[in-house]
């Protein structure tokens, strides 16, 4: 689904990914863990397309697609996901109005005719259910004034609407108290199918306990250092990251 | 008009004025006219070395050879003109080239409310019309009052309540292009009434619309009186367009400046605190294109204790548009307790725009609570990529991010269907709607 070569990429002159390589197959989940400043969050960004990171070496394929010739609007409405660490408070902007944009905006793209209201309606809904947030969350402001917990549920019910691909979940994790955790992970259960992937960004195992990775991979320097299935992130529990920091510097 | 007249300096037009008009106006007002026309004479079309008028050229009217005489009556006689949906719920009055049109207007038979020709209200009671001090101060005010000869008078009796909004509506055609139309219009509010108000302009197609419009409120102890000037983009009009209100206590006067682009919009607002625990909430929206100017100049005057003045005031500038916000607060000497926020906040779209802002208070009370906050700024580019994050076009993220902004404003209009329509304008404006994606 998603082939990542050797990216480099950074700021000015400050290079944060540094030779990343990934390959990810549909019906997969990998979880990337890695101590903070490590630069997940700039791999994500880079990926959903965000021109902050300029991209200096490196190829990404997406879906058949060279994904780094397209604009960040582009790689989403070609099914990738981005669940925010930050999700951005937009005032005047209610969820409704925005996911209808989005997804008029989907559908275009891929030449189907304009979502009838009510259908449109019967999916916010059903998805909302998943997520359990409240309708009267739709016609607010979109996450204005919205807690930390409800504004990374309501990333993941964006992502339970436009039903991507690739779901790349930024510690939707941090903050969240045990129930939000578990409404979380159960929606992405839910959503997962044989036919999409998820990456899952995060910087604790605990969040792993409930959505059960394929591969597990520790990033530090801007790169994967090394890989494994899911005891990986059992290991880095009890070990901390500091011994990855020690391998590396003396590599 | 013969073109000797129109050619003419504005000091043999009042000459002309006397020798022609003098017929339609009683004795007094052709006093009244006289003094404002040394008034104007004194005061002259303000130039940019004027405080007021520093980022507002009136050239395209002080030099434009425009007539300020009625356009002749039998040049739009004859046109096909089309008003828009009449709704027979509602009061509304048009004119056309500035003259009253009582075929086209729809006046509702309502004891509640009497709507008569300004002159014809003047005949009778002289008591209020251009009693408000702002009338002497600003050259426009002044050349309206010398030169106006139509315009409404709008009386709501004693606690009358009126359900729709009354609208007012100046269509213009070519016959009007080069004349400067003077139009006067009062609006006495007596205790206890309800009622809203909604300019609209149109500029027909090859019409060109020059206009100097003054209104005068008069919102008595506990009426609540709403305005909406509503001006649609208008790529041919330039307006002054002059509102000054007086509020006796308990009262509440709403005004909203909606301006979605006009060649050149001066929006001159003033507001009279008289008597105690009168509010006045002032909203304003403007959004400008091309190279178009639109300018908002308030004053809000605190005369008494306990009163309460919000501004809210919003800006979207295009290409090399300019925006010019001075909102003058005065607190004078005895208003203790007074209440005054204002707000200015603009987005500028683009390099060669720009915006003027300029609070300006002046407080001479010491019990005073009073707030100011002007923003100039850029669409948030986190907020613009978390809308392309989700497959939304660069296009509609900022379509959408700057009707978010500036919907603000349009949600402070009461009258549900007013606020729907100017909401669907506004989408249809910034190029972006819901329905069609
Ligand atoms: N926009 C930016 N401007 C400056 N520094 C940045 C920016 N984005 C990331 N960085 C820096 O790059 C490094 C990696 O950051 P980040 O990708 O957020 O790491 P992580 O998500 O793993 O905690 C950090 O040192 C961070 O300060
Ligand atoms: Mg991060």
């Amino acid at each position: 689904m998603i082939s990542i070569k050797n990216l480099h990429a950074g700021i000015e002159e400050k290079e944060i990914l540094k030779g990343f390589s990934l390959d990810i197959k549909a019906g997969e989940i990998h979880a990337i863990m890695g101590p903070n400043g490590t630069g997940k969050s700039t791999l994500a960004s880079t990926l959903a397309g965000r021109k902050t990171y300029e991209v200096t070496a490196g190829e990404v394929q997406f879906n058949g697609k060279d994904l780094l010739d397209m604009e960040a609007d582009e790689r989403a409405r070609e099914g990738l996901f981005l669940a925010f660490q930050y999700p951005v408070e937009i005032p005047g902007v209610s969820t409704t109005n925005f996911m209808r944009a989005a997804i008029a905006e989907k559908r275009k793209h891929h030449g189907l005719a304009p979502m009838e209201a009510k259908e449109f309606l019967v999916l916010m809904r059903e998805k909302m259910a998943l997520v359990e947030i409240d309708k009267q969350f739709m016609s607010r402001s979109l996450n204005e004034g919205f807690s930390g917990g409800e504004k990374k549920r309501n990333e993941i019910f964006q992502m339970a609407m436009l039903n991507p691909l690739l779901s790349i979940l930024d510690e939707t994790d941090s903050g969240l108290d045990i129930d939000a955790l578990r409404i979380v992970a159960n929606g992405v259960n839910k959503l997962r199918t044989k036919d999409n992937a998820f990456l899952i960004i995060t910087h604790y195992q605990r969040l792993l306990e409930y959505i059960v990775p394929d591969f597990v991979h520790v990033m530090y320097d801007g790169r994967i250092v090394k890989s494994g299935g899911k005891e990986l992130a059992m290991e880095l529990e009890e070990k901390g990251y500091d011994w990855i920091k020690e391998e590396n510097i003396v590599q | 008009m013969n073109k000797d007249i129109v050619e003419s300096s504005i000091d043999n037009d009042f000459e002309t004025l006397e020798a022609n008009y003098a017929l339609a106006f009683s004795d007094a007002l052709m006093q009244v006219k006289k003094l404002a026309f040394a008034d104007f004479n004194t005061l002259n079309y303000p130039s940019t070395k004027n405080e007021e008028w520093r980022f507002t050229p009136i050239l395209a009217i002080s030099k434009g050879d425009l007539s300020v005489f009625p356009v002749a009556v039998s040049a739009n006689a004859t046109l096909e003109i089309i008003v828009s949906d009449k709704d027979v719920n509602s009061n509304k009055i048009i004119f056309i080239d500035g003259h009253y049109s009582a075929s086209r207007s729809n006046i509702i038979d309502d004891e509640g409310i009497k709507i008569s020709r300004v002159l014809d209200y003047i005949k009778t009671q002289e008591g209020k019309f251009n009693s408000l001090p702002d009338n002497h101060s600003e050259p426009f005010s002044a050349l309206n009052t010398a030169f106006f000869n139509d315009g409404i008078c709008i009386e709501i009796f004693k606690n009358a309540s009126i359900e729709h909004p009354i609208i007012i509506e100046n269509i213009f055609t070519s016959a009007a292009n080069k004349h400067f139309i003077q139009q006067r219009n009062m609006i006495i509010a007596e205790a206890g009434t309800q009622a809203s108000i909604v300019f609209e302009y149109s500029v027909q197609a090859n019409a060109t619309a020059y206009m100097n419009i003054l209104s005068e409120c008069f919102v008595a102890e506990n009426a609540h009186i709403e305005l909406l000037h509503d001006i649609q983009p208008n790529y041919a009009l330039h307006l002054i367009n002059n509102t000054f209100a007086a509020q006796k206590k308990d009262s509440t006067f709403t005004c909203h400046s909606i301006a979605t682009d006009g060649k050149l919009i001066r929006n001159n607002l003033s507001v009279r605190l008289e008597e105690k625990n009168a509010i006045c909430y002032l909203n304003g929206l403007y959004i400008a294109s091309d190279n178009h100017l639109i300018d908002n100049h308030l004053a809000v005057h605190h005369l008494v204790p306990n009163c309460q003045s919000h501004q809210l005031y919003k800006g979207v500038l295009k290409d090399k548009s300019t925006g010019v916000f001075n909102g003058k607060i005065f607190v004078h000497k005895d208003a203790q307790k007074t209440n005054a926020y204002q707000s200015n906040k603009n987005l500028v779209l683009s390099d060669t725009a720009v915006m003027h802002t300029k609070p300006q208070l002046e407080i001479f009370a010491d019990d005073v609570k009073c707030s100011h906050g002007a923003t100039v700024g850029q669409l948030d580019e986190n907020a613009k990529f978390y809308l392309m994050a989700r497959g939304i076009s660069k296009e509609n993220a900022t379509a959408l991010l700057t009707y978010a902004f500036a919907s603000e404003v349009i949600e402070k209009i009461s009258n549900t269907e007013t606020k729907k329509r100017l909401n669907d304008q506004l989408q249809k404006k910034l190029g972006y709607s819901f329905e069609e994606l």
